[in-house]
């Protein structure tokens, strides 16, 4: 094996040879760089590969003697690790900088070279006075390179940079020459386990040390050098900052650990995550970019320093130093290192403004990026996240969690910001502006996607190395993948492909699905295809929207099988992802999809605290209402349960027209599906027992009666079903609460019964709207001749969720009342009474406005809807009718489910009659007396018709009044305008301004922060100075 | 031996002394003068951890042989080591020196809060 010493000798000689062959010309001096580049990186993943086949470590002995008194140096499988990475990250930061290094003079390649050399040295020396020396060097030609082009920020920022790193230097020096007085030795590993290092001076000592190398970390607050640095800088240099000397820097602090005391450990720790949790804070209010992945930056080597030091505190061997840090490490090194190359690429000036968007390829690396660094799945993040939050709930450090999900949030609404900004250009919400370009940026998009691509293997091989080994597992990833590939094909062979491609995926996971697992199924996997199918109603390829699609779905699917939490919580993130992006695909996503994407990632983190803390394992798991409690926040947050729907009326209403349909009638029942599934794991005991049953119980009621009261005022036809959705899950969110027999029963039976109507209703609308170019209500307008087949499925739609007799309503409202009755929640079962009262406000008002009156001149000459929309919408229909004429057909294998949890008690079928201690319902019969009625009425009317003659349209001069447009005849604007000036006052968003508050609160404070980083290199000083003296006084406390 | 000395005593003197100097004298060159006299601080103090009472200089000379060199000669490694601290510290000094001059260059003042353009 090549002597790492090689890489020393290699730099210095080509740092002297590069002035020389410069006078050959720059050609053959930028020839000896790269070449030294690639061979470095090559040498690198030449260790790595050894050090994998053969783990083991070699010890270098400079000068042929032995410690202590030479320097010593080591290449392990972790050192190697490391110095790949270094490599890795600076040929990237090298090629995106290639433009500065080939024009400024040849010394900006020297010091670049020296740099490289330095972290090298960071990651290999065991000697604690060469590190300090290799601390210099990687600092003097940082600063040296931040500056070198000249520019007066630039320059101010490095100057800050040295003020910062000359006070760190001075207590490492201080701090190295007490450890070798008290120690006798330099060298790390003889000085590990010294008696020196025992009493206060031996603590002072590593303080001192250890200060220095948390401050060249970056910590909250002491950084606004750092952040500085990380503006001024040009991007390839901030990824080099970012990337490979955090890493050698992380690496030098792993290194002293066996030095320190868990008193010590535990400043590293709480130093870690409070500049993760608020460094990220201020990030929100940036809007420049390298000064906001300035502030995430110091946030991620802050949370990887948490992480080791919580590793070496709390657990046992180096695996978990390698799984969590490092993958915390190795997610931020390429995220970040892509995320400054992409900034370089399309941003000129670092303002936040961009010089165009990516194309598909370039787009989908930003948007692995991004999602890696939040911590999405399928990234290493994401895993390494999972196993330090399991530990740290086991330790019952709460604290730690908190910061960790805090920061975490904070993090993504700021990423995803700046990418929404990326991929669609313009700097806020314009969706009248012009489509802004798309830039090609060639060569420099290599970076990026290369970064993507790590990324994503390691995380594929995370995934894999934790066993699931599950082609189901693989599918959504797979899926996404296949389709991105043949993203290029038309739409409407898509639409079918993807159709297939779900139906295929069911087709393997039915025979292991329990009854439970299939009725979900039915509404996820089967709403997934019909929608899929009625993907195809657009024209056009529909770029990018297929792959997310056919993501989201699988992943729903497989979280249905899921067998363990991980894999399940896995499943459900990517589902969030996945839809966050459809619902940004919309025209005006933006906002939508950002606020949908905080209560994903903040509900989401609740989730896994309460997996983690409910065992882990579904099926091991013990009972815990505290782990109850958290999942069951975080899937109401998935419902839009009342105060936590402020994300669910734009999301739904802003994404594409079919994926609103899917999103309603589909994607929601997950929620109720997962709820039902932590019941049965967690137990059911909430804190607070049964009154905080109830008050779930009355949040599901409340949503349902304002659900439906906010629908009756809304003039987008869109944002009405979205209400009208929030409603109906109110109810099953009551149903479910109820936790019997009847309850549950009642709560599938409205489950599966919305997905069937509300799917109608949504297609029906995405006709209308498709046909018309608009989804408010009172443009459109007597389209029922126009579009006969989507009025019927409308009509059918809204009979079936209005619960009057004959249709699956009816048996939905029969099941409710009598459950909640039975149950002895009579206010419950008023307000629900009310609110299906509500219900048939908006249902009517959308009807007549749509369908109904007089068309629109513009619209005189619309078709039906595409076959694409009418198939799906059919296939519903006849469900519907043949779930109202024959109940059992759906309520056996619904009944047959809550009987394996409950005992029947309360409902009980008697041939085809459903009975409960206070009545029955036959379907068949109420669909007999119904038609019965009406034909004998409808017999009645035509006999007693005299002279019935049709009149035109505008035929209505009896009324005394001529109109001249049919507007004036079609009354649809503002239509409950005395309801509103009524009962208005409760649908006003109090959540919306409450959640809107906790917002401002944040900015707020992060505003307030913020005013710590004057800008003046001598603050920035003196708080590296007071933050070294408040961590000692930390320490001494302890 | 005493942990403590005068020149240990002098070597903190001059590191407080110096960062003083550099919190406080908003001039950009005199932050820089702080900063060396800081580093000086540094190296008495290193120097000093190395001295042992009675002993002679680390040179192999009439004072000292090598047979003798253990016994008689103060500790030479810290010595060694501030070799290394002062070249290191003379580079930085020299850096920040050009920084300041290139700065003033480019147009900012001699203080440092005239470098405040980038903040928040």
């Amino acid at each position: 094996m090549v002597t790492p010493l090689a890489i020393f000798a290699a730099f210095l000689a080509t740092g002297f040879l590069l002035p020389l062959a410069d006078k050959l010309g720059r050609r053959v001096s930028a020839t000896l760089f790269w070449a030294l580049l690639a061979g470095f990186a090559g040498l690198a993943a030449y260790y790595l590969a050894s050090f994998v086949a053969a783990p083991g470590t070699l010890e270098i002995y400079t000068g042929g003697f032995e410690p202590p008194l030479v320097i010593a140096l080591r290449l392990g499988l972790e050192e190697s690790a490391a110095l790949a990475a270094v490599a890795a990250v600076a040929l990237l930061a090298a090629f995106s900088m290639r433009k500065a290094l080939h024009e400024a003079p040849v010394s900006g390649m020297m010091t670049f070279l020296m740099l490289v050399m330095g972290l090298s040295g960071l990651v290999l020396t065991r000697d604690l006075f060469n590190l300090f020396v290799f601390l210099e060097i990687s600092g003097i030609a940082g600063y040296a390179l931040l500056g070198f082009d000249d520019r007066r920020l630039a320059m101010s920022a490095a100057f800050k940079y040295m003020v910062a790193g000359g006070i760190a230097s001075a207590a490492y020096l201080v701090g190295v020459i007490y450890l070798y007085r008290l120690t006798g030795t330099l060298n790390l590993d003889l000085m590990i386990g010294s008696a020196g290092l025992e009493g206060a001076a031996g603590a002072a000592a590593v303080f001192f040390v250890l200060a220095a190398l948390l401050v060249e970390l970056k910590p909250f607050p002491a950084n606004g050098w750092a952040i500085d640095a990380y503006e001024a800088a040009n991007p390839g240099l901030g990824a080099l900052f970012s990337g490979a000397q955090a890493t050698a820097m992380l690496f030098a602090l792993y290194k002293v650990f066996p030095l320190l005391s868990d008193a010590h450990l535990a400043v590293v720790m709480w130093a870690g995550i409070v500049t993760f949790a608020f460094s990220n804070l201020v990030g929100l209010r940036q809007t420049a970019t390298r000064r906001m992945f300035g502030y995430s930056s110091a946030g991620q080597v802050g949370f990887v320093a948490a992480a080791l030091a919580f590793g070496a505190r709390y657990v046992e061997g180096s695996d978990f130093a390698w799984l969590v840090a490092g993958g915390l490490l190795v997610n931020h090194l390429l995220a970040k290192t892509g995320l400054f190359l992409l900034s370089a690429a399309f941003e000129s000036d670092g303002d936040g403004s961009m010089k165009g968007r990516p194309g598909t390829l370039v787009a989908a690396a930003a948007g692995v990026l991004v999602a890696a660094l939040v911590g999405l799945p399928p990234f290493p993040a994401f895993w390494a996240k999972w196993d330090l939050v399991r530990v740290a709930l086991a330790t019952r450090e709460y604290a730690f969690v908190a910061l960790v999900g805090a920061g975490g949030l904070f993090e993504a609404w700021y990423l995803f910001s700046w990418l929404v900004r990326l991929v669609k250009g313009g700097a806020d919400e314009t969706p009248e502006a012009a489509p802004v370009p798309v830039l090609r940026v060639g060569a420099d998009g290599v970076g990026p996607v290369l970064a993507a691509l790590g990324i994503a293997a390691l995380g594929g091989l995370s995934a894999w190395t934790r066993g699931f080994t599950d082609p189901l597992f693989w599918a959504p990833l797979a899926g996404g993948l296949l389709f991105l590939a043949l993203d290029r094909l038309p739409g409407k062979l898509k639409a079918l492909l993807a159709t297939a491609a779900i139906a295929a995926f069911g087709y393997f996971a039915l025979p292991s699905m329990s009854e439970f697992q299939k009725l979900f199924a039915l509404m996820i996997l089967g709403g997934g295809a019909l929608h899929a199918f009625a993907g195809g109603y657009l024209t056009g390829r529909r770029a990018g929207h297929f792959p997310l699609y056919v993501m989201t779905v699988l992943s729903l699917g497989y979280a249905l099988v899921a067998e363990s939490a991980l894999g399940f919580f896995m499943a459900w993130e990517l589902m969030a992802l996945g839809g966050y992006f459809l619902v940004l695909q919309g025209a005006k996503g933006r906002s939508a999809s950002m606020i949908y994407l905080a209560f994903s990632i903040g509900g989401a983190f609740l989730m896994m605290a309460g997996l983690q803390l409910g065992g882990g394992l579904i099926g091991g798991a013990a009972p815990s209402p505290a782990a109850l409690a958290l999942v069951g926040l975080g899937l109401l947050a998935k419902l839009g349960a009342f105060g936590l729907h402020v994300w669910l009326p734009g999301a739904y209403a802003e994404a594409a027209d079919d994926f609103s349909s899917f999103f309603s009638a589909s994607l929601s029942k997950v929620a109720v599906f997962a709820l039902m599934a932590a019941l049965a794991v967690f137990g059911e005991a909430l804190p607070g027992g049964e009154l905080a049953w109830r008050v779930v119980g009355w949040v599901g009621i409340l949503g349902a009666v304002l659900g439906a009261l906010a629908a009756i005022f809304q003039e987008d036809a869109k944002y009405a079903l979205a209400f009208s959705s929030m409603g109906q899950m109110g109810y099953v969110l009551a149903a479910l609460a109820m936790r019997d027999q009847m309850g549950w029963t009642t709560a599938l039976y409205l489950a599966a019964t919305h997905f069937l109507y509300k799917g109608m209703m949504w297609l029906s609308v995405a006709g209308a709207s498709l046909r018309t170019g608009t989804r408010t209500m009172y443009l459109m307008g007597g389209l029922i001749k126009r579009m006969p087949i989507s009025f019927v499925s409308f009509l059918v739609g809204i009979i079936a969720l209005s619960g009057v007799p004959p249709l699956t309503g009816f048996g939905g409202k029969w099941l409710l009342y009598h459950s909640l009755i039975a149950k002895g929640w009579y206010f419950e079962a008023a307000a629900s009474f009310l609110a299906s009262g509500i219900a048939f406000l908006y249902l009517y008002r959308m009807i007549h406005s749509i369908f109904l009156g007089q068309p629109k001149d513009e619209h005189r000459t619309v078709k039906e809807a595409p076959f694409w929309l009418v198939l799906p919408q059919l296939l519903l229909l006849v469900a519907v009718i043949a779930f109202s004429v024959f109940p059992r057909l759906i309520l056996d294998p619904i009944m047959a489910v809550v009987g394996a949890r409950y005992p029947a008690a309360g409902f009980a079928f008697e041939g085809q009659t459903l009975v409960s201690s206070l009545g029955y319902w036959n379907g068949l019969l109420t669909i007999v007396v119904v038609v019965v009625v009406f034909v004998l009425t409808f017999i009645w009317m035509v006999m007693n018709l005299r002279k019935p003659r049709l009149v035109k349209q505008f035929n209505i001069v009896f009324a005394a009044e001529r109109p001249f447009r049919p507007e004036t005849t079609h009354f649809a604007f503002d239509f409950f305008a005395p309801y509103r000036r009524a009962l208005g006052f409760l649908v006003r968003g109090r959540s919306e301004k409450a959640w809107t508050a906790v917002a401002g609160l944040a900015t707020s404070v992060a505003g307030a922060i913020r005013r710590l980083y004057t800008g003046n290199g001598q603050t920035y000083a003196l708080h590296v100075v007071l933050y070294v003296g408040i961590l000692y006084l930390f320490l001494g406390v302890r | 031996m005493s942990d403590v000395n005068i020149v240990t005593l002098i070597g903190v003197a001059l590191l407080l002394v110096g960062f003083y100097g550099a919190l406080s004298r908003p001039n950009v060159i005199k932050m820089i003068v702080g900063f060396a006299i800081a580093d000086t601080g540094v190296n008495m103090i290193i120097v000093a951890v190395g001295y042992l009472p009675g002993r002679t200089a680390p040179i192999l000379d009439s004072a000292a042989d090598a047979a003798g060199a253990a016994a008689r000669m103060v500790d030479p490694i810290p010595q060694a080591l501030v070799l290394t601290a002062i070249v290191i510290g003379l580079a930085v000094t020299a850096l920040m020196l050009s920084f300041a001059v290139r700065m003033r260059r480019s147009g900012g003042g001699m203080a440092i809060d005239s470098y405040g353009e980038q903040k928040w």
